[in-house]
C-alpha cells in the first residue's frame, strides 16, 4: 500500500505541474520558421544534450541490439515484419509519419543530423501539431510551427497516442488497449488514466530517464529489456484475501484487472490481404464489424473484446524476413515466450490479431510488399508489380508466383485497467463457462476442479 | 448577469476572430472530452437542448454559429466555459463536421 501512496503522491505532484502546461517558451523562441528543422535548431541552442540522448533511443533508431530468436542482432521497426502493412522497408514515406524525426524516406536519411529530430511530436502542448500527411514525418502544412514551439512542455497522453493509438491504418487498429479514448478517459476506461481522477500520464508508469522510455512492444522488444510492471507501485500481495494473493505468482495482474479491451473504440482483429484490390466488397461485409477497403482488403473490427490468454515470461519470438513458412499452417508473426513449466512466466492477456499475408509460393517465405507511393499496391492494385519492387528493394529472390497464407500476431494487453469491482472473479475462470482454455495453457483441466475432486 | 454577458460577448468575439479562416489553433481531441463533459448533458437525444454532435452542422454552419449566435446560447454552463476550452470545443465540432474529412458523432 505504501508503494501506491508514494506513486499517487508523485503522480499528483507531476499532474499538477502538467496541468499548467508548464514551460512557457515564448521568451526563448521567436521564429519565424520556414521549416521544422529550424525549430529543432532553435531547441538545440539549449537542449543539445537532450537531442544526443534522444538519438540513442528506439524512437529515433527504430532498432536496438538484442537477442532475437536466439541470435544477437539489431532488430526493431526498421526491419520487422508485422501482421498489418507487412514491413516498413519500401514504405518509409508512409511509415515515417510515426518516426520522431523529419524526412526519413530512404536509406540516405542522416541519423547523425540533430536538426532532423522532431522535438514537437512529443512536446507539443497545443494539440495542433500533426504529421499525418504521408510525407516522411514532416509536419502537415497547416501546422503553425512558431505557436507550437512556443508552447512546448512535458508529454501528455495525447502526445504518445498520436502514434501509439493510430498505427496500422486507424484508431486502435493495432494494440487494442491503446486508442484515442485514452486521451481523456474516465474511470471506467482506465482507473489510472482517469482524467477526472488519478490522471496518470504515460511516463508515470513508463519511467523515463535521458529520453529512454521504459516498457516495450512485444513485437519489437523481444528480450524483455527495460520492461515495466504493476509492482513498481503495487506489491506482490496487493489483495485483502489470501486466496487472491496466491494467484499473483503465476497470474499477471492484467489478467484479472483488464477483463475486456477495445473499450469505446473498436480494434482491428483480422486483416485479410487476399481480398484487397477488389472493385466490389465481399458479400459478408456489413460495414460494422466486417468491413472492406479496396487498398486494405477484408477486415474484422470489434469492441469490448475478451482477451486471449497465454504464458508470458517477458520475452517474445517473431517471424523474421526470409524465414520459411508452411502455408497450410498459421504462422505467428510475434508471440510470447514461456509455458507452464517456466517459473518466470505468468498467464497474461493478449489480443491475437489474425490475417492472411502475401507469400512467395516457391520460396515459401512472406513477401515484403511495396504498398505506398505511385508504384505501390495502394495505387496500382497490381500485386505482381508491387511485390517485385518490394522484394528487389529488400534484396530477396521472388519466384513470380504469389499466394496468401494465414498469420497471427500477439499484442500485450496492459492498458484499460478496469475499476476493481469489474475485475474477474473466481467463476470467470474456474466456472463451467470460464474463459480460460486450461488444456491449451498446459493444465490437465480446470485446476480448481482437480482440487475439488481431491477433497 | 452583466459580467456573464460581457464574458459571452468576449467569447463570441474571440471565436469570431479565431474562425475568420475556419476554426484553427484549438485542440480538437481535448475538445471532444470537453464537449462530452460540458455539452452532452443538454445535447443528448431527448434532452433539453436536443441532440447535437459535430455532424449536426457543416463546417461553415459551425463557423457561423460561433461568430454570430453564440451569445444567444442559453444556460449557465455555456457561459462558464473558459475561452481556451471553448476554442478546443469549437475545433472538435469544426474538424468533425458533416462535410469535414472525418465526420464524427460524439461517441
Amino acid at each position: 500500500m505504501r508503494n501506491i501512496d508514494l506513486c499517487i503522491f508523485a503522480t499528483g505532484f507531476c499532474a499538477g505541474s502538467l496541468l499548467t502546461a508548464g514551460e512557457d517558451h515564448t521568451d526563448y523562441i521567436d521564429g519565424p520558421f520556414e521549416n521544422a528543422t529550424q525549430v529543432t535548431a532553435a531547441c538545440l541552442d539549449c537542449h543539445e544534450e537532450e537531442a544526443n540522448a534522444f538519438m540513442t533511443t528506439a524512437h529515433w533508431t527504430w532498432k536496438r541490439e538484442q537477442v532475437v530468436n536466439g541470435k544477437l542482432m539489431d532488430y526493431g521497426k526498421e526491419m520487422a515484419m508485422n501482421n498489418y502493412c507487412s514491413s516498413t522497408i519500401t514504405n518509409r514515406v508512409h511509415c515515417s509519419e510515426c518516426h520522431a524525426g523529419y524526412g526519413w524516406e530512404d536509406e540516405t536519411f542522416d541519423f547523425t543530423d540533430q536538426t532532423r529530430v522532431d522535438c514537437l511530436i512529443c512536446h507539443d502542448t497545443t494539440g495542433t501539431y500533426h504529421k499525418d500527411g504521408d510525407n516522411s514525418g514532416w509536419p502537415t502544412e497547416h501546422v503553425k510551427l512558431l505557436y507550437v514551439a512556443q508552447n512546448v512542455g512535458k508529454p501528455v497522453r495525447q502526445n504518445c497516442n498520436s502514434c501509439h493509438a493510430l498505427g496500422g491504418s486507424a484508431n486502435n487498429a493495432k494494440h487494442g488497449d491503446i486508442s484515442l479514448v485514452l486521451d481523456y478517459p474516465d474511470r471506467s476506461i482506465d482507473v489510472h488514466m482517469d482524467a477526472g481522477g488519478l490522471d496518470f500520464n504515460c511516463q508515470d508508469c513508463h519511467e523515463t530517464e535521458n529520453h529512454q522510455i521504459s516498457g516495450g512492444n512485444l513485437a519489437t522488444t523481444l528480450d524483455g529489456h527495460n520492461l515495466i510492471s504493476c509492482e513498481q507501485c503495487h506489491d506482490s500481495d496487493p489483495h485483502g484475501e489470501f486466496l487472491l494473493n496466491t494467484h499473483t505468482a503465476r497470474i499477471a495482474c492484467q489478467t484479472c484487472h483488464i477483463p475486456v479491451f477495445a473499450k469505446e473504440d473498436a480494434t482491428q482483429m483480422h486483416w485479410d490481404w487476399s481480398q484487397a484490390g477488389l472493385d466490389e466488397p465481399p458479400a459478408e461485409v456489413d460495414g460494422k464489424e466486417k468491413r472492406y477497403r479496396k487498398p486494405i482488403g477484408f477486415e474484422i473490427w470489434k469492441k469490448d473484446v475478451q482477451p486471449s490468454y497465454a504464458w508470458f515470461n517477458g520475452k517474445a519470438g517473431v517471424y523474421l524476413v526470409g524465414d520459411k513458412i508452411d502455408p497450410e499452417e498459421v504462422t505467428k508473426m510475434a508471440y510470447p515466450l514461456g509455458d507452464i513449466n517456466d517459473p518466470t512466466a505468468k498467464i497474461h492477456p493478449f489480443k491475437i490479431h489474425t490475417g492472411k499475408q502475401v507469400y512467395d509460393v516457391v520460396n515459401k517465405y512472406f513477401i515484403t510488399n511495396h504498398i505506398y507511393g505511385e508504384d505501390g499496391f495502394w495505387t496500382t492494385f497490381d500485386w505482381d508489380r508491387s511485390i517485385r519492387i518490394g522484394m528487389e528493394a529488400n534484396g530477396m529472390d521472388y519466384s513470380g508466383e504469389y499466394g496468401f497464407a494465414p498469420t497471427e500476431m500477439y499484442w500485450r494487453i496492459d492498458h484499460m485497467v478496469s475499476p476493481k469491482e469489474e475485475a474477474l472473479t473466481c467463476l470467470d475462470c474456474h466456472g463451467d463457462q470460464g474463459r480460460m482454455d486450461w488444456e491449451a495453457l498446459g493444465y490437465p483441466g480446470n485446476p480448481m476442479l482437480r482440487i475439488s475432486k481431491a477433497d | 448577469m452583466k459580467l456573464r454577458m460581457i464574458g459571452l460577448l468576449g467569447l463570441a468575439l474571440t471565436a469570431g476572430a479565431t474562425l475568420a479562416l475556419g476554426a484553427e489553433g484549438g485542440n480538437a481531441r481535448k475538445g471532444k472530452y470537453l464537449y462530452k463533459n460540458s455539452c452532452k448533458e443538454c445535447h443528448s437525444e431527448g434532452s433539453e437542448g436536443g441532440e447535437l454532435t459535430p455532424m449536426s452542422k457543416t463546417m461553415k454552419q459551425w463557423d457561423r454559429y460561433f461568430e454570430k449566435k453564440a451569445d444567444e446560447h442559453p444556460g449557465e454552463t455555456f457561459g462558464e466555459i473558459s475561452e481556451k476550452d471553448m476554442k478546443d470545443i469549437i475545433q472538435f465540432l469544426y474538424d468533425h463536421a458533416k462535410d469535414s474529412p472525418s465526420p464524427e458523432t460524439c461517441g
